[in-house]
């Protein structure tokens, strides 16, 4: 381990960061105006921002070594990330919040929901849900950047938590706040390439995509009895259907993470801040690219490393990595790639853990000061800026406590309770509020009540993966999970509130009294 | 070696002949895929290729809608120069600048 070059790398990556920060906020306070300046916003940079906060350590650590575990099935979620998460966000989500976002004046995700429905609550309540919710979320993109570190440096996990933590708080205090799409964009370039070099390697490496994947199918004798019994059927092969493993493989990180990312309050945002549709367009085609090279090949890369370690050591990656799956990828590039890879590795993910955790922080600060805050004392300006700036520090203090206290193979899971708490809490409003003009002030919160509550319950109570290591279910009522019958304690709370949400969303605004005209033609204003 | 005429028995005008075809084709073009990308489950080599067709397809949309949508009316000028005043101040003060 050459520390000098690594210190070098990461402080002409970190000096690059700053200098593109201030650019980019310069050039914003130069032009003659804003939208001048807006207007010059290059769709490569609006692109790359969206993907570079989509995509974090999360996907390529977390998911990265999930893939090792539940074979390529896990490309679904790639297909869903690329169709879902960019062509349909993009361009039927994007362009209508873009616009009706400019209508209402809307600043944020439960601000726009809040004022496209005329209701406090809506607003202050998402408000809770995101400031509660994401913290798992901003902790486990810590600890997947944590867990290369420790790797990479053989030093203890919880000192690479921490130094990690105390790189991006820097960052996200001082730099993160401004929103600069510049540095992102860098982050995301770095992410791209890092991520091709990591295939064409692995690839080549395993002697071409044919013997790669040839290799991966001939291992199924490798699946190990227990992950057999539980449906697994090797890695370039789907899971028995209805077993366990297809449950949590389909359920819970394919359509979890694939539908909830439209829902995301950090994402959403985003198509607030561009000028015109044009970007949009464009954004597509770049952001299609670049999320197939992101979770693709982490996918991909993740569940050949079960050939290369074979090849190696005779044995599979999970086993590699003592059980954790999370330390999968780090273990890989370590050992497969030569030392100036591992150190562009470490820039990628430093890249992929910088760019999603400041707007995760930012959305949670925002959420707690001008959703929360100024939505129920009607303050604004000094002490509503001031309850952001602490709900951000409180927010990065809890993610790095929960990065300290949360278990092994958490990184997956936790990024989908997210994503898909958000799907059930918000997508059926959000839907209605861009499409729906018979969608009614009760019937989103209902709807929103519902997803929340639903959700929450069936995590505490039924998906045995939550509600046995919380425990609360056997407190109250003395037994692991309420249903034990399968495939109820495997079935994902997707499936059930998502629906449930919808439903309620729209017999509830069948119900009652439809917005009036007035409003609904200010929200809809230049909508054909 | 067989001539076309003479495969599956059937003359070469006739339908069935054609869908024999077509099928003995598809057969062998799935079989291709199967070798080249050494997947044998087509739920896994169907997906495989369906993420590179999906980035495409944004590819395509992409380059077909590039210079669409980029005017922006009148009034839509008018209102966003006033969102980004108000979007500025509310950053500068929340960031103290």
């Amino acid at each position: 381990m050459n520390l000098l070059l690594l210190n070098i790398i990461i402080l002409i990556y970190l000096l690059a960061t700053l200098y593109l920060g201030y650019r980019g906020w310069k050039s914003t306070k130069d032009s003659e105006g804003y939208l001048v300046a807006g207007r010059k916003t290059h769709p490569y940079i609006m692109a790359m921002s969206y993907g570079a906060t989509f995509i974090s350590t999360s996907a390529i650590v977390g998911f990265g070594g999930s893939a090792a575990l539940f074979g390529m099935g896990l490309l679904w979620l790639t297909l869903l990330n690329i169709f879902v998460g960019i062509f349909l966000a993009f361009i039927v989500y994007g362009k209508r919040t873009r616009k009706i976002g400019h209508n209402l004046n809307a600043m944020t995700f439960p601000e726009l929901l809040g004022k496209r429905f005329d209701s406090k609550f809506i607003q202050y309540f998402s408000g809770i849900v995101i400031f509660l919710g994401m913290p798992l979320y901003a902790s486990v993109v810590l600890i997947g950047a944590a867990r290369f570190l420790e790797t990479t440096l053989a030093i203890d996990f919880d000192v690479a938590l921490l130094i990690y933590s105390v790189i991006i708080a820097a960052y996200v205090i001082w730099g993160g706040l401004r929103g600069v799409m510049y540095t992102d964009a860098m982050q995301g370039t770095i992410m791209f390439v890092g991520m091709v070099f990591l295939l064409i390697m692995t690839y080549s490496h395993l002697g071409g995509i044919t013997a790669a994947h040839q290799a991966l199918t001939d291992m199924v004798h490798m699946v190990p009895a227990k992950f057999a019994a539980m449906g697994h059927t090797g890695w370039t092969s789907m899971p028995t259907f209805g077993s366990t493993w297809w449950w949590t493989l389909i359920s819970t990180i394919v359509l979890g993470v694939g539908i909830g990312v439209l829902a995301m309050p950090q994402l959403v945002v985003r198509f607030m801040t561009v000028k015109s549709n044009r970007e949009l367009n464009r954004g597509v085609l770049i952001g299609g690219v670049f999320i197939l090279a992101m979770t693709g090949i982490a996918f991909v890369v993740g569940a050949l490393s079960n050939v290369f370690f074979y090849q190696t050591q005779n044995n599979i990656s999970i086993n590699i990595a003592k059980g954790n799956a999370d330390s999968i990828i780090p273990i890989y590039i370590n050992a497969a790639t030569p030392e100036w890879f591992v150190y562009l590795f470490m820039l990628t993910l430093l890249a992929a853990a910088m760019s999603t955790s400041s707007s995760q922080f930012h959305a949670q600060g925002t959420a707690i000061g001008r959703d929360i805050y100024e939505t129920l004392t009607h303050k604004k300006g000094g002490e509503s800026i001031l309850i952001t700036r602490i709900g951000i520090i409180i927010a990065i203090i809890i993610a790095v406590i929960l990065g300290y206290i949360l278990p092994e193979n958490i990184i997956a899971r936790g990024t989908a309770i997210f994503f898909g708490l958000c799907a059930a809490a918000f997508l059926p409003m959000y839907t209605s509020a861009l499409y729906w003009k018979g969608a009614t002030r009760a019937g989103a919160i209902a709807g929103l009540i519902t997803g929340t509550l639903v959700t929450v319950f069936w995590y505490l109570f039924i998906h045995k993966a939550e509600a046995v290591p919380l425990g609360i279910c056997k407190m109250l009522l003395g037994r692991d999970v309420l249903i034990a019958q399968m495939p109820w304690p495997v079935v994902d709370p997707i499936l059930v509130a998502l629906p449930l949400a919808v439903l309620v969303t729209i017999i509830v605004s069948l119900m009652t009294k439809r917005p009036s005209n007035r409003h609904l033609e200010t929200c809809f204003k230049g909508i054909k | 070696m067989l001539h076309a005429t003479t495969l599956h028995g059937l003359p070469q005008e006739s339908p069935q002949y054609v869908c024999r075809l077509a099928r003995d084709c598809n057969q062998a073009a799935l079989r291709l895929v199967i070798i080249v990308l050494g997947i044998d489950d087509p739920w896994i080599w169907g997906v495989y290729l369906l993420c590179i067709l999906s980035a495409l397809l944004c590819v395509i949309y992409g380059i077909i809608n590039w210079n669409r949508e980029g005017e922006l009316e009148a009034i839509e000028i008018k209102e966003e120069a006033a969102w980004e005043e108000s979007e500025e101040e509310m950053q500068k003060e929340e960031i103290g600048l």
